[in-house]
């Protein structure tokens, strides 16, 4: 499993396709604006950085995980790879 | 031997991720395998540069992609998609890469023992 991290609303533009359905996808700094997108709660690999989140006074519906840095440092520690995708 | 990723994805001239990156995978040749792949707007650095080095105030360090041989990195790709969205066929380029559609590039990237993004 890899870990890619997006960013902003551009890298997950240019890059948003190359995670395989087995990996997993993190928004984290304004990549968080994704979560107005609706449908993405239901892309069970989407998890989102809480604390960037509550920056911008978003909520995420639902569906969609949230994490914290601790969860994300777990996950950094379970994947294979860590990619950062930037745009 | 240790294989080493370098995702570039930064176009040259506006930041110093494509200098760098470049850099790093000439001193990482000492110790790895080095492969190199270009997405995005990072395949504008294969572009053959054409600049008043002077003006720029910038090293045209893309010439220095002829030397990638001479550090045993063979391994330069770029993504197929971005090669044709940024109209790569019809440009000069440095050095001709390997064009990898997006299902290679995710076997690449599980290959690598490290990856690299800048």
């Amino acid at each position: 499993m890899i870990l890619h991290t997006f960013n902003s609303l551009n890298a997950y533009r240019l890059h948003g396709h190359r995670p395989s359905d087995h990996d997993l996808i993190l928004l984290i700094e304004d990549g968080v604006f994704l979560v107005g997108e609706p449908n993405l709660g239901r892309d069970h690999r989407i998890r989102v950085l809480s604390e960037d989140l509550d920056q911008r006074g978003l909520r995420a519906p639902s569906a969609i995980t949230l994490i914290s840095y601790q969860d994300w440092v777990r996950l950094t520690t379970e994947s294979q790879h860590c990619v950062s995708w930037t745009g | 031997m240790t294989q080493l990723l370098f995702i570039l994805s930064n176009p040259p001239g506006s930041s110093v991720y494509a200098q760098e990156a470049f850099d790093a995978a000439l001193a990482g040749s000492a110790f790895s395998n080095i492969a190199m792949l270009f997405v995005a707007a990072g395949c504008l650095q294969l572009i053959e540069p054409r600049l008043e080095t002077a003006a720029h105030q910038r090293k045209d360090f893309q010439r220095g992609f002829l030397a990638l041989p001479d550090y045993d990195i063979q391994d330069i790709f770029c993504c197929a998609q971005s090669y044709k969205d940024h109209h790569l066929q019809t440009a000069s380029l440095v050095v001709q890469p390997a064009l990898l559609s997006q299902p290679e590039i995710s076997a690449l990237i599980e290959r690598a023992d490290s990856v690299l993004s800048f």
